[in-house]
């Protein structure tokens, strides 16, 4: 009985282990586990899954090229963070115990990118932060596992704030979404304006809660203060909802419009022949504003249009852009290690769609330029364009590393 | 605050008179939305969660049949809530009907189990992006009155729409042989049926007028804002607002409660900017501590 018992166990454990043994030589090298925590439900749904589509095409020409570490491929793990931080820090860990990714890229929200960040300084696997753009991620709460493929919220507000510095205007009202994200870059605005442009002054602040429908209470009030100039931060349908009320009141004609991301696709294009000409907004990117790696670009674009139907907008290059400069940090470590990987992307300078940007050491920010220009009509397109475009070099408006040092030590006085 | 002092320097009567109009902009454009949802429940007893819905499909029907070049935005405006009609009434057939009995509770969770469907339906059918709908051509710009100017759009279209809307909905309870039905149903709803009044014909009746103010609060207001799934999430919550601080069922008390929602909200804004739904909130805290049953509300009996 024992015998046959074994041999039942036996065989074909044995014979397994053969096959494996035998196949083991001629499989494929290990891939490389990239694990994607994004919101792929709810309402954050309309800006990740463009993203998804810009790392899957990077990997599948990265892969097509031979992979990297010796013919290693990129592999995905893809997961919903459902845009809560809870739910995402446990997908982080279950995607790096179960799953086995060797590091993590993704998150929408900020709120959630803070949460996400702490368990990957607990467990030190990286997290790679692709659209999350709070400055606080990698200002105060930065660490040597987390790292910004992106611009952040002082890239842009500073960034505005240099292109109004030129224009005449002088008293400024402000109007932005009511949480962090809307007071973080406003305030980021208005510090870096008054140190470029003395004698600015403040006539108000508007803080809409996230979703407003209605703006006409808040356009009239703020016409009435009669301000030279209007500094926005709302974005998305806040954003198409307030210029089409605020045309109707002839706003722009009367104030001149200074607005975060109403350069962005996702802006002009709904908004068709109702955005207004003159507006002064800012942009990530563009299909056509591109000094360098043009033939790569279109290459893309097409790429792209194919899979999600639609031109790339900002949010879905950015997938595209940050698996790349991944891919040449894995070859510049040699490695698929966190805290090598870490150390080989910070301090070293990579040329990406969006031009050439830099991992800071001392922070971990990606210093990706950000634009700024001027809203008009182009009889060519059946939306707004921007012409007058200045580019701005984060590096110059980013904060130095002594004053990233002072912000951390005095958040850690606060008790962070 | 500084800002608020600014704000109060400024303060004349040209000021507030512009406020106040838009005030009444923004009550025309939630009560138009609200006053199908105060309805429904006056008759059905149904907190209907997915109301949001039909003023989602509302603008997203004006926004595809602009799309499909069907004539424009007016006769859009006209069809779209009669699209949401069918949609109202199919839903109180398949859905609501089979749970009239059920214990409130499972209501609500079949309403809210409703506003996902259609949620996910406008994601499959229209995509996630924001879209946005045009003015109608004449009424893009401004309109001078009293020296003051407004958009005319509002002035012409929402605003009227909204007092017509009111005018009807008044004229038909409270003049017409069904009104007397629909409102002997929201006193004693037994009653009514025990008297030989068909109830099923006429919860589809109440039910899918509800979904035609629904639809026509969005399609009414597709034109000022931009339409993207989550948009019904973003109206509900002002809707029960106003429908709660009116008093639930009460068609008065609707009116009443958009009038004060809109005219705290703008002239919220002038007083304190930074804190701008503040007053609302306090009102609302206000009405549920002394006057839960809300402004023109009756007290509900809650022996069952």
């Amino acid at each position: 009985m024992r015998v046959r018992f074994l041999a039942y166990v036996l065989v074909p454990v044995v014979a397994l282990a053969a096959l494996f043994a035998a196949q083991s030589p001629s499989a494929e090298p290990k891939p490389i586990k990239i694990g994607l925590l994004y919101s792929l439900s709810g309402m954050a749904a309309v800006y990740t899954k463009g993203t998804v589509i810009g790392h899957q095409i990077a990997a599948e020409e990265i892969n097509a090229a031979g992979g990297l570490l010796g013919g290693r491929k990129i592999e995905y793990v893809i997961r919903d963070d459902k845009l809560k931080p809870g739910i995402a820090v446990e997908e982080f860990r279950r995607m790096v115990t179960r799953d086995d990714v060797n590091f993590v890229m993704g998150v929408i929200s900020s709120g959630v990118a803070l949460a996400v960040s702490e368990v990957a300084k607990e467990m030190k696997v990286l997290f790679v932060d692709t659209i999350a753009q709070t400055a606080a991620l990698t200002e105060e709460q930065g660490h040597d596992y987390v790292v910004r493929l992106n611009t952040n919220s002082v890239i842009l507000g500073r960034t505005a704030a240099l292109a109004a510095a030129k224009g005449p205007w002088k008293n400024y009202y402000f109007i932005g979404p009511d949480y962090e994200w809307g007071h973080r870059v406003n305030a980021d605005f208005w510090e870096y304006l008054q140190t470029k442009k003395p004698g600015v002054s403040k006539m108000g602040d508007l803080w809409p809660k996230l979703g407003e429908r209605d703006f006409s209470a808040h356009i009239t009030a703020i016409l009435n203060a009669k301000p030279e100039a209007v500094f926005s931060s709302l974005w998305g349908g806040d954003l198409i909802a307030f210029i089409k009320q605020a045309n109707a009141y002839g706003f722009f004609d009367k104030v001149q419009f200074v607005s975060t991301g109403a350069g962005d696709l996702d802006i002009l294009e709904p908004l068709g022949g109702e955005m207004p000409n003159g507006i002064l907004a800012t942009f990530l990117y563009t299909f056509d504003y591109l000094p360098t790696k043009k033939e790569q670009n279109e290459k893309f674009i097409e790429e792209f249009k194919k899979r999600a139907g639609y031109l790339p907008k900002s949010g879905d290059i950015i997938g595209y852009v940050a698996t790349y400069v991944m891919a040449e940090a894995i070859k510049k470590a040699g490695s698929t290690d966190s805290a090598k990987l870490g150390a080989a992307l910070r301090g070293s300078r990579y040329e990406t769609l969006l031009g050439d940007i830099t991992v800071r050491d001392f922070d971990g920010q990606g210093t990706f330029p950000y634009n700024t220009g001027v809203t008009y009509s182009d009889p060519k397109y059946p939306f707004k364009r921007l012409k007058d475009v200045t580019r701005a070099n984060a590096e110059d408006v980013l904060q130095s590393k002594e004053e990233i040092e002072k912000i951390r030590a005095e958040y850690k006085k606060k008790g962070g | 605050m500084k800002q608020g002092e600014r704000g109060m320097a400024n303060l004349t009567a040209d000021v507030l008179f512009v406020q106040f109009m838009n005030g009444l902009f923004i009550a025309a454009g939630i009560y138009l939305v609200a006053s199908g949802l105060s309805l429904v429940f006056g008759v059905l007893g149904i907190l209907n969660f997915a109301h949001g819905s039909f003023y989602m499909y509302g603008a997203f029907f004006v926004f595809a049949l602009i799309g499909y070049k069907f004539g424009g935005f007016w006769p859009a405006l006209l069809i779209a809530p009669a699209i949401v009609v069918i949609l109202g009434i199919t839903t109180e057939i398949l859905f609501l009907r089979p749970i009239y009995k059920a214990d409130p509770l499972y209501q609500l969770l079949l309403t809210y189990g409703l506003v996902l469907m259609f949620g996910d339906l406008v994601k499959l059918i229209w995509g996630a992006d924001n879209q946005s709908v045009a003015r109608p051509p004449g009424l893009e710009g401004t309109i001078p009155i009293l020296g003051a100017l407004f958009p005319s759009y509002q002035m012409f279209v929402l605003l009227p729409i909204g007092i017509l809307t009111m005018l009807a909905l008044w004229l038909l309870l409270n003049h017409t042989q069904i009104g007397n039905v629909v409102r002997a149903a929201t006193q004693d709803r037994e009653m009514v049926g025990a008297l030989g009044v068909n109830v099923r014909l006429l919860y589809t009746g109440v039910f899918a007028v509800g979904a035609f103010l629904g639809g026509l609060g969005g399609a009414v207001l597709a034109p000022m804002g931009a339409l993207y799934p989550g948009m019904d999430f973003d109206i509900i919550i002002e809707v029960f607002l106003v429908v709660v601080l009116g008093g639930l069922g009460s068609m008065a008390g609707t009116a009443l409660g958009a009038l004060i929602y809109g005219e705290l909200k703008s002239l919220g804004i002038l007083f304190v900017p930074d804190l701008e739904s503040l007053f609302i909130y306090v009102l609302m805290v206000i009405v549920l501590l002394t006057r839960p049953q809300g402004l023109l509300g009756k007290r509900v009996e809650t022996s069952r």
